[in-house]
């Protein structure tokens, strides 16, 4: 219900949806490389595999060599060879 | 990100996490506002993060229970810590930049440029008078005040220009050159009307030739004259009609009077002579501060050495020029030996000495008639003696009081006395 209002007063007055919604924001940079943004905090951290919470979803992204250049409460950028993202 | 930068100013460390909840550190550490790079999990899961959150970590540690490990340390904290015990070597870098800084406000080196009749040493001395000698502070200087100085006391130099650069004080001199032409022109005094002026003799000669220009002749050609004779009279008789002489008049003598001179040439050369004949020569160097000398190789001074000495300003670059100068004497030790002269050697000799001087002679435009110069070796001496006859200008300007005229006119070669 309240998640319906919200998303019709970021219509009208043109609010960016994502931004109010609180939606987790992914930018993919080629093969190897991923800026995250709005995200609540890691769950698991390998090499291989990286999870990811989020509001609503959770993000887990796949790869080789995977290295998290930076990390704070912003945004964060993990570099490496990705294989494969998915929701979860 | 912005890490690279501040971080070595305010120091970076890498840590090593080991443990359960890595992920939950992780977190953690992003909750209490601590910035954390470069999470690698390659061999053990390392992280970066600054030395002032380093010391922020303690809670968060015992919360999620890892051990901690310093990998590596980057940044200045740790650097002055590493060189603790070299601050002397820090301390004397800085020192040089400051005593060169400092030796860049003075100047060190002066110099003149485009002077033609004035030497570089008499500018520098009158400079020195003005208190502007190597040593001064360049902002005691003021080149406009130096140019107007110098142009006020030298009436010859018409540009002055006075530049510093670096270390270095150039002075660009322009001179008055018509005043130089005329200098090399004559040497003699202008004479001033209405006084009589006569030419006369300065050698003993005979007289070959003369041209008179103004004024009245009182030689004539194949006469013999003495220095001190009168040879043209600085007037001029004014006559009437019937040769009566109505007035004189009194003026500068022009003329030129040619005449044949005898100069006596001798010249003796022993035999037996002694020549300088150089062993060995060894450099040494030594460094000039001031006035006082450290040497910088050993110099030993030996009997019968000759030494010469050439000095050389050092200088960082260009125009910065220090107040040290580097002095490099070559040190050459001699033996004299005795050596006689081969009678070929000897003749050559003085037949060479001879035709330096009759060079000189016909420099002057003075023309060579004869040569009666002899050269003959005796037992131990070579003798070239003889008579040089040359033709050359006799007479010079002189001023002189009122005397009878004797004069030699052509016609009647009768003479009046």
């Amino acid at each position: 219900m309240s998640h319906d209002i919200k998303k019709n007063v970021a219509n009208t007055l043109g609010l960016p949806k994502d931004l109010v919604m609180g939606e987790v924001n992914v930018r993919i940079a080629g093969k190897s490389r991923i800026f995250i943004e709005n995200y609540r905090y890691i769950i698991e951290y390998t090499e291989s595999v990286l999870k990811l919470q989020c509001r609503n979803t959770k993000l887990k992204i796949c790869g080789n060599k995977l290295v998290i250049e930076y990390y704070s409460k912003e945004e964060m950028l993990v570099k490496g060879i990705i294989s494969e993202i998915s929701y979860y | 990100m912005k890490e690279k930068a501040t971080g070595f100013v305010s120091g970076v460390v890498r840590i090593c996490i080991q443990g359960e909840n890595k992920e939950r550190f992780v977190n953690l550490c992003r909750s209490s506002d601590i910035y954390i790079w470069d999470i690698r999990d390659s061999s053990d899961y390392s992280l970066c993060v600054s030395v002032e959150d380093f010391f922020r970590l303690k809670p968060i540690i015992k919360k999620t229970a890892v051990k901690t490990k310093i990998q590596e340390k980057y940044g200045l904290p740790f650097l002055i810590h590493q060189y603790r015990k070299r601050k002397m070597f820090v301390a004397g870098i800085l020192t040089s930049f400051v005593i060169i800084y400092v030796l860049s406000l003075f100047i060190w080196d002066m110099q003149v440029d485009g002077n033609y009749s004035y030497s570089d040493y008499e500018i520098l001395k009158f400079l020195q008078e003005n208190s502007i000698t190597p040593g001064i502070k360049k902002s005691k200087l003021n080149c406009d005040e130096i140019e107007k100085e110098i142009r006020n006391h030298y009436f010859d130099i018409t540009w002055v220009s006075v530049e510093m650069t670096g270390t270095r004080l150039i002075v660009h001199i322009k001179e008055n050159e018509e005043e130089l032409r005329k200098e090399g022109e004559t040497d003699e005094p202008k004479p001033t009307e209405g006084v009589e002026y006569d030419i006369v003799a300065i050698k003993d000669a005979i007289v070959t030739n003369i041209i008179t220009r103004s004024g009245t002749p009182a030689v004539k050609a194949d006469l013999e004259v003495k220095a001190g004779d009168t040879l043209v009279y600085g007037r001029y008789d004014v006559v009437n009609d019937s040769s009566e002489v109505v007035r004189t008049q009194y003026l500068a003598a022009d003329a030129d009077i040619y005449g044949k001179v005898v100069y006596q040439y001798e010249y003796n050369l022993p035999l037996n002579y002694t020549k300088k004949e150089y062993n060995k020569s060894k450099n040494r160097f030594s460094l000039r501060i001031g006035n006082k000398i450290y040497r910088l190789t050993d110099n030993k001074e030996e009997e019968e050495t000759d030494i010469i000495t050439e000095e050389k300003q050092l200088s960082l670059y260009g125009d910065f020029y220090l107040p040290v100068f580097l002095m490099k004497s070559t040190y050459k030790s001699y033996e004299e030996k005795e050596y006689i002269y081969s009678e070929e050697q000897a003749v050559k000799l003085c037949e060479e000495k001879l035709s330096y001087f009759l060079e000189k002679l016909e420099k002057n435009t003075i023309q060579i008639v004869e040569n009666n110069v002899t050269i003959e070796v005796n037992n131990d001496m070579c003798q070239s003696k003889g008579t040089i006859t040359v033709i050359e200008n006799i007479g010079q300007l002189r001023a002189v009081e009122n005397e009878p005229i004797t004069e030699i006119t052509e016609e009647t070669g009768e003479s009046y006395e």
